[in-house]
């Protein structure tokens, strides 16, 4: 094996963890990214939480153009996808790219106009014109799906894509740490370019091209925004984690160069199995659910890669909670991934299309796999953070919460999925199956409870300190109570 | 620190450096570029050939006030609730119709596919629905439709659904255009252009789907045939359980909850919902009212409704008429009935037909069609109130030439046109 093979079984060394040099930090740009990150995500899921109650009590806050279900849907969405993620994810980008590249990012300048751009320009400007609901083009909510938000505000977003890209490729393409765990980097760069790419694809061309040729590209990104941005960025951080926390390398070089060619070959030609018995070819829609199937395979070997990676450190997961978080967005990840390949076969096709089992599918995926990932990495991050807090116990709450939240709300909306499904095949009049819906708009509406606590003690857990940081975590402690620079 | 890392960096090998770029190029650019030529392109060429295929097809391009109303519906997020997409599936287009083409979206910048379904699709909308009814569910979606979700867009209006802004008009122009087009096309233009990508079995029935005729089954038809309600196995007490139920989540927006024509949407629908309390309908006759609707008010058909329900509901229906004792004691004199004959066929059986089946000459060019009083028999009191006020919404004029006398005459007449022999006996 080459040098280059480190952070792998039988690579040289793991000087990454241990002592390797870290460039230096910008601690202020992750601590303001996490934090709009995880206020995003409150908001966006108190959204959510309104949308599903209202869904129960249709009269509930009704009346008004800033707070029917269609706005505050598109709210909903669009701010877990820019303002928790994309914050998220530029947080975690700050902590680990200085690592992985052994160099600092471009430039603390560049992140601050990059931090008021996202925050200000794309999240807030966002919600709030989706709010006013303006009828000019430029400003009013799109139809398109995960890309909800008006035209100004994606031109907004593109330019902040452009300046990610200035910001985190160089200092990982240009100086390569040694010992870095490329894995995490190749899957930074991947997906950093790919959606600097698909984004204005999927926002604009079904703006200019006709209905069914537009739709043939709105599914290209409806797919791109969870597998190409959410997908790699959160699997960059799984593959950081995992070894770091572990001190242990990744199972294979080889399925970790499979599995994320495999990665960006098969999800951007899954696109097209979200209009399955469209009018978009026949052969088009078939190609896309054999992506969807191969996309399935290619799950398989990146989690059996990762989780093999865990072989012997059962004790660890369960004790050491950002790993124990994501661990169980791993898991998830293939869960949700074998069940999309299995949703896009057209017989699953024509019962679940358009039902609340999709809907499940989606959170089991954003929350499940992707916000797991993240919350883990937002925990890891603080915890190796000299001077940040960090409290064990109110995480270990935060953890079990959002399970048990998420638990109810996959079980409850995926069994409401096929209940609709069954009825739709029926003669029974469309209204049976509002009808029928309703009891499991209850429970799901009361399934955000857990989540919204546990969303709550997660910030908790990184506002108050506690002495505990690292007694869960012995191996670790010396590493993680170093002075500057941290490691990991 | 950081300077001595870069400083150790410097001296290692550059072959990484190249390796990265061309991982970027490959994974980010290459691969975008394949699924957006392999998923984007060229469908998207084929689909504009489909498109071009049916460039001879008359089809409007949306007025100023349709594109804002498709504007309005897709900054209020109906596509986010409601598709507008008949799938090549028997199960969509037998509640739907045919399945939606490419060439139908010619027009739709964006598109409005959707990819859920809370309500129903819309792609074929466009004449299901009343404009009253539209806009009354508009306001407020559970005066018509009980157990709607749908959120009411009380802002659109000046305070009732009958008073519409603007932009509710746009958004009512819009909904009618939808499906506008395929249901216009001749039938020849109804191939599926994607059936050379199928395999025999769905080529046909893709086929049949397309061209199968189909109506919605809430959109009011002209026609007189109906199934038969009365030969049910049901009991008595179960039918009129079911009728109340349905009668509930159906009915009682429009016509109130005890019948009485009372309710939350029946003002501001024209002509009003009928007064249920006022009016005996034979079981022939509701079983008509029920399953063709009354085309030309907000009367809807209810063939998505199975037999078995329709009869409960029509049981149920029956049960509603609060007959007046006086109605039946006094039996009216001959010559009454006479002089009503004569003035019946003077001034009413031109629409409503010599034998009072609503089929005159001229009824039967008027919407909604005039009353058929062979299976519906209004109360004496309602019958002078049309007389004296005629039925807004309708053809039917006041009568002010008519003395009371008169009116009496010709009201005890037309209630004689009733067979009862065929209404269900409570």
């Amino acid at each position: 094996m080459s040098d280059h093979s480190a952070g792998h079984e039988n690579a040289p060394s793991l000087r990454f963890v241990t002592d390797a040099p870290v460039a230096s930090i910008e601690t202020g740009l992750i601590r303001a990214h996490a934090f709009a990150a995880l206020a995003s995500l409150m908001i966006a899921a108190l959204l959510g939480t309104i949308v599903a109650v209202k869904l129960v009590q249709p009269e509930f806050l009704g009346g008004h153009v800033q707070t029917t279900w269609g706005s505050m849907r598109a709210n909903h969405t669009q701010g877990i996808f820019f303002g928790w993620f994309g914050n998220a994810f530029l947080a975690f980008f700050y902590f680990a790219v200085p690592r992985l590249g052994g160099r600092a990012v471009m430039s603390r300048r560049l992140g601050w106009i990059l931090f008021g751009l996202w925050n200000v320009g794309v999240v807030l400007l966002g919600w709030v014109l989706v709010s006013l609901n303006p009828a000019n083009y430029f400003l009013a909510i799109k139809p398109l799906e995960w890309t909800e938000f008006p035209l100004i505000v994606n031109a907004v977003t593109e330019i902040c894509l452009v300046l990610m890209a200035l910001q985190f490729i160089p200092p990982l393409a240009r100086q390569p740490n040694r010992d870095g765990m490329y894995v995490s980097s190749w899957y930074i760069l991947g997906g950093l370019i790919f959606t600097l790419l698909a984004f204005p694809v999927g926002s604009l061309v079904p703006e200019w091209a006709p209905g069914a040729v537009g739709a043939a590209f709105s599914g290209l990104w409806i797919h791109d925004a969870v597998g190409l941005y959410i997908t790699p960025l959160a699997l960059a951080m799984a593959f950081y984690i995992f070894p770091v926390r572990t001190g242990r390398p990744i199972y294979s070089h080889f399925l970790s160069m499979l599995g994320f060619w495999l990665l960006f070959f098969s999800y951007p030609l899954n696109g097209t199995h979200h209009y399955v018995y469209s009018s978009i070819p026949m052969d088009t829609q078939r190609a896309a659910i054999a992506a969807s199937v191969i996309m399935g395979f290619d799950v398989m070997l990146v989690v059996f890669n990762l989780l093999m990676s865990l072989r012997g450190q059962a004790t660890l997961v369960a004790r050491d909670v950002p790993l124990r978080f994501v661990w169980t967005g791993v898991v998830i990840y293939l869960i949700v991934s074998l069940q999309g390949s299995l949703q896009a076969l057209m017989p699953m096709q024509r019962y679940l299309h358009f039902s609340d089992w999709v809907i499940g599918h989606s959170h089991l995926a954003m929350l499940g796999f992707g916000a797991f990932i993240v919350l883990g990495g937002i925990a890891h991050v603080w915890q190796r953070s000299p001077h940040f807090h960090y409290h064990h116990g109110y995480m270990n709450w935060a953890y079990w919460l959002i399970l048990s939240g998420l638990a109810i709300m996959f079980i409850d909306l995926t069994a409401a999925g096929l209940m609709q499904g069954k009825l739709w095949i029926s003669d029974a009049p469309w209204m049976d199956s509002v009808r029928a819906s309703k009891n499991f708009w209850l429970i799901r509406a009361f399934a955000a409870a857990p989540i919204l606590v546990g969303f709550a003690a997660f910030i908790a857990g990184l506002l108050i300190n506690a002495d505990n940081r690292s007694a869960n975590n012995p191996r670790l402690s010396n590493s993680a109570m170093q002075p500057v620079p941290a490691h990991g | 620190m950081a300077k001595t890392a870069d400083a150790t960096m410097q001296e290692k090998s550059p072959r990484w450096f190249g390796l990265a770029y061309l991982l970027i190029f490959i994974a980010g650019v290459g691969f975008f570029l394949l699924s957006f030529v392999a998923l984007g392109v060229v469908p998207g060429w084929r689909l504009a050939d489909a498109m071009a295929a049916h460039t001879k097809t008359e089809m409007p391009d949306y007025s100023a006030s349709e594109l804002r109303g498709r504007q309005l519906y897709t900054r209020l997020g109906c596509a986010l609730c409601h598709s507008q997409q008949v799938r090549f599936l028997v199960s969509d287009a037998r509640r739907w119709g045919a399945p939606t083409q490419a060439w139908e979206t010619r027009y739709d910048f964006p598109q409005l596919w959707g990819t859920r379904r809370i309500g129903p699709d819309l792609a074929r909308e466009a004449q299901v629905r009343s404009d009253d009814w539209q806009l009354a569910h508009l306001y407020n979606p559970r005066w018509v439709v009980a157990d709607s979700v749908m959120p009411g867009f009380t802002w659109l209006f000046h305070g009732s659904p009958d008073r519409p802004a603007t932009a509710a008009s746009d958004l009512l122009a819009y909904l009618r255009t939808l499906g506008r087009a395929q249901q216009s096309s001749p039938k020849k233009n109804q191939d599926v252009l994607i059936a050379a990508d199928m395999d025999g079995t769905m080529d046909m029935q893709n086929k049949n789907l397309s061209s199968a005729h189909f109506q919605n089954p809430n959109q009011p038809q002209l026609d007189r045939t109906a199934p038969d309600l009365t030969s049910t196995s049901a009991t008595r007490e179960q039918l009129l359980a079911r009728g109340q139920t349905l009668f509930a989540q159906n009915c009682a927006g429009c016509h109130g909850a005890g019948g009485a024509g009372d309710g939350p949407a029946a003002a501001s629908l024209l002509p009003k919902p009928t007064n249920l309390r006022q009016h005996r309908f034979s079981s022939q006759g509701l079983a008509q009212i029920l399953w063709n609707g009354v085309a030309g008010s907000a009367m809807p058909a209810w063939r998505n409704l199975s037999i078995a329900d329709l009869a409960g509901l029509s049981a149920y229906v029956q049960t509603l008429h609060a007959a007046l004792a006086s109605a039946h004691s006094t039996p009216t004199p001959t010559s009454v009935l006479a002089h009503g004959a004569v003035i019946y066929a003077d001034h009413c059986s031109s629409c409503h037909g010599a034998q009072g089946l609503g089929d005159g000459v001229v009824g039967s060019t008027l919407l909604p069609r005039p009353a058929n009083f062979k299976i519906t028999q209004a109360d004496s009191t309602r019958i002078t109130q049309v007389l004296n006020d005629g039925v807004p919404g309708t053809s039917m004029p006041p009568w002010p030439g008519l003395s009371p006398s008169d009116k009496q005459a010709v009201s005890a007449f037309v209630r004689t046109l009733f067979n009862s022999a065929t209404e269900q006996n409570p």
